[in-house]
């Protein structure tokens, strides 16, 4: 009760000064969750504009003479010739360590159903990107542990790495692996006790998604215990095109407050195509002109302003990170089409999924030839890096030969060599979803490949040794992994231990 | 795009030839105008029209001062925001009009800016806080 006369007595304080000053409009179109105004002659870009029945908006398009206007939340109650008022502040949304298990809208409320936030803080959704003087290079690995990915198109710390594939080539699982694997990081350092331990948390925006696809999201990092250190930020295709507009920028401003703090976060745009469709509809309502595929003009800097703000920072500046995993859906396996082009050109690399590989059963779908990494191998562990590093290679040129070689029936034995390691090592790269494996396992897996453990084994019974070899290692072997995990080197003698680990496996297998 | 321009600039032109005596919009040299283009019709002229019409209603909106009040006279209270300078009584044409649901208070609109100061606006805020 105190509290609240304390809270009357403050508001008077504040108001009793003098007249409050706005600068107002009157609303003269709407539609789709957006508003024209004319008038607001004195409104700032990106301003919060106060509507009728606590209804906000965001100017997003100044002209001379009216105001285009995205609305949040329910617009029913809006009508033309209501007056809009500029409030003198940006979009906010709150952020800290409070949102974690959460999930909310594009404003940041809580649609979860499970009470209110408490957070100390809030972050505009909009801000300048940090420059480069504050930035460092990537040099921590994010371990997505998906051994395709890691091994071949290694992501570091603060780098935006591009998810690209036609629908239902695996995109979204990619990316839920990868924060499924964070939580696994997380939960092994934390119980390490290990004081230079950093744990990544994780933000996933979904735009313009179907809401029982986000609904199986959810299900899945609740599942699997992630949720702790995740924040969901959801305008699903339902929600109005503002929202789905506003959405990956919230999410962003919630992931700038684990940057910002010293800490390392990532956040998975899902997807940027759906974002830009939104943004488009928004301009064609406002009748700004549209060019290449109908998007407005500044379609580019939509995605550029978003994807900047990911950095890895230096000590100066507390030494956090922002790891961006954009999501592009595209048509056909058309990676030229406006948007991905535009996307591409942004980030640090690509990891490219292709249906073909999909429906042949090679799971996750990685194009080894169109994907890549422009700064993450220098993040790679050592020991990682040791046994990784020849596998790009090895598959290209098993590709390669295995394209040249279908119609020759007497092979030289070196050929023959290469076409079978690369075959073993297509089945060795498959994963079922939802099953990232820890990186010291991966090493272990991949040593044992280098090292001719699987030559032995037919090509078909490849993923069910690697699985066998994976139980083996979580359980007998687990001192071994240990070793590599505290270490993160491969030194003789832990090789030594790891050729009697994988010995003593095979006979067990075999 | 172009000609969008030059729509603007003959709209401007229009609104410069109806200004007449303190900077205010003089409505025979507005009738002069609109017969002449009646008479005459450029091309686009719609277009003319309708942005003609809304440079003139906001220059007018510049000098036409609405001062919405309620307890008090008007008069005085609009004496009392010259003398805040709030407005300018020369530059101005202040039209008061009472109105109830302010509850107490004043809020005054210039152009579109709007200066509050009432209890309604007052419960409104709290109302806001609480929320
Ligand atoms: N590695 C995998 N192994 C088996 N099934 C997978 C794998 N990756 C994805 N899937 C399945 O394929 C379907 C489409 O995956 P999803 O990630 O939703 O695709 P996208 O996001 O590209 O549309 C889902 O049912 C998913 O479970
Ligand atoms: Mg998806």
């Amino acid at each position: 009760m105190n509290s609240i006369t304390d809270l009357i007595r403050k508001e008077i304080e504040t108001l009793s000064v003098d007249a409050s000053r706005s600068n107002v409009g009157k609303v003269t179109m709407l539609a789709d969750g957006v508003a024209r105004v004319e008038g607001l002659s004195k409104v700032m870009y990106n301003e919060m504009v106060e509507f009728p029945n606590d209804v906000l908006g965001i100017a997003l398009n100044l002209e001379e003479d009216s105001v285009g206007c995205v609305l949040l939340g329910d617009t029913s109650s809006l009508k033309e010739g209501d007056e809009a008022k500029t409030t003198g502040k940006l979009l906010s949304v709150p952020v800290g360590m409070d949102l974690l298990g959460r999930v909310v809208d594009a404003a940041g409320r809580p649609i979860d159903g499970k009470g209110p936030i408490e957070a100390k803080e809030e972050y505009p959704v909009e801000r300048i990107a940090p420059g480069i003087i504050p930035r460092k290079s990537v040099d921590q690995p994010l371990q997505t542990g998906i051994m395709a990915v890691d091994s071949m198109i290694p992501i570091g710390r603060g780098q935006r790495e591009l998810i690209i594939g036609d629908r239902s080539t695996g995109k979204t699982t990619i990316a839920i692996d990868t924060i499924i694997n964070q939580a696994k990081i997380n939960k092994q350092g934390e119980q390490s006790g290990n004081k230079d331990f950093r744990p990544v948390y994780c933000i996933y925006v979904a735009v313009g998604q179907k809401n029982s696809n986000v609904a199986r999201t959810i299900k899945i990092l609740e599942e699997t215990g992630a949720m702790e250190y995740v924040t969901i930020v959801s305008a699903p295709a339902a929600d109005n095109p503002a929202n789905q507009y506003l959405a990956p920028y919230a999410g962003c401003a919630m992931g700038e407050w684990f940057m910002e703090n010293g800490r390392d976060a990532l956040i998975v745009y899902d997807d940027l195509s759906k974002h830009a469709v939104a943004y488009r509809q928004i301009s064609l309502i406002l009748k700004r002109p549209s060019g290449r595929e109908a998007y407005p003009g500044d379609v580019f800097y939509l995605h550029s302003r978003l994807l900047e703000r990911s950095a890895r920072l230096n000590e100066d500046n507390g030494n956090g990170s922002l790891t961006a995993l954009p999501i592009i859906e595209t048509q056909m396996g058309d990676v030229s089409g406006y948007i991905p082009t535009n996307v591409i050109s942004i980030t640090d690399g690509q990891i490219f999924l292709e249906t073909d590989l999909f429906n042949k059963g090679i799971r996750p779908a990685v194009s080894v030839g169109l994907s890549v990494s422009r700064v993450g191998s220098a993040a790679q562990i050592k020991a990682y890096k040791k046994v990784a590093g020849k596998v790009k290679l090895e598959l290209a040129q098993f590709r390669e030969l295995a394209a040249f070689s279908q119609f020759e029936s007497d092979l030289d034995a070196a050929t023959k060599a290469r076409l079978d390691r690369g075959a073993r090592i297509v089945e060795m790269f498959k994963q079922t979803a939802f099953n990232p494996i820890p990186v010291e396992v991966q090493t272990a897996i991949m040593w044992g490949m280098q090292n001719d453990f699987f030559d032995s084994i037919d090509v078909d019974k490849i993923s069910e040794a690697v699985a066998s070899l994976k139980d083996y290692l979580s359980a007998q072997g687990k001192e071994v992994c240990n070793e590599i995990y505290k270490s993160g080197k491969l030194e003789e003698s832990t090789e030594q231990n790891l050729r009697s680990a994988l010995e003593d496996w095979k006979r067990t297998f075999a | 795009m172009s000609s969008n321009n030059k729509v603007f600039k003959i709209a401007q032109l229009l609104l410069n030839q109806s200004i007449g005596e303190n900077d205010r919009v003089d409505s025979d040299k507005v009738s002069a105008i609109l017969n002449e283009l009646r008479e005459n019709p450029p091309a686009k002229h719609i277009e003319i029209l309708k942005r003609f019409g809304f440079l003139v209603r906001r220059h007018m909106s510049s000098y036409q001062v609405s001062l919405e009040f309620k307890g008090g006279d008007g008069s005085e209270i609009t004496n009392s925001l010259c003398k805040k300078n709030f407005i300018d009584h020369h530059a101005t044409e202040v039209q008061a009009v009472d109105c109830p649901s302010l509850i107490a208070g004043f809020r005054v609109k210039i152009g579109d800016d709007v200066y509050e100061d009432s209890i309604a606006n007052r419960l409104n805020n709290v109302r806001k806080a609480l929320l």
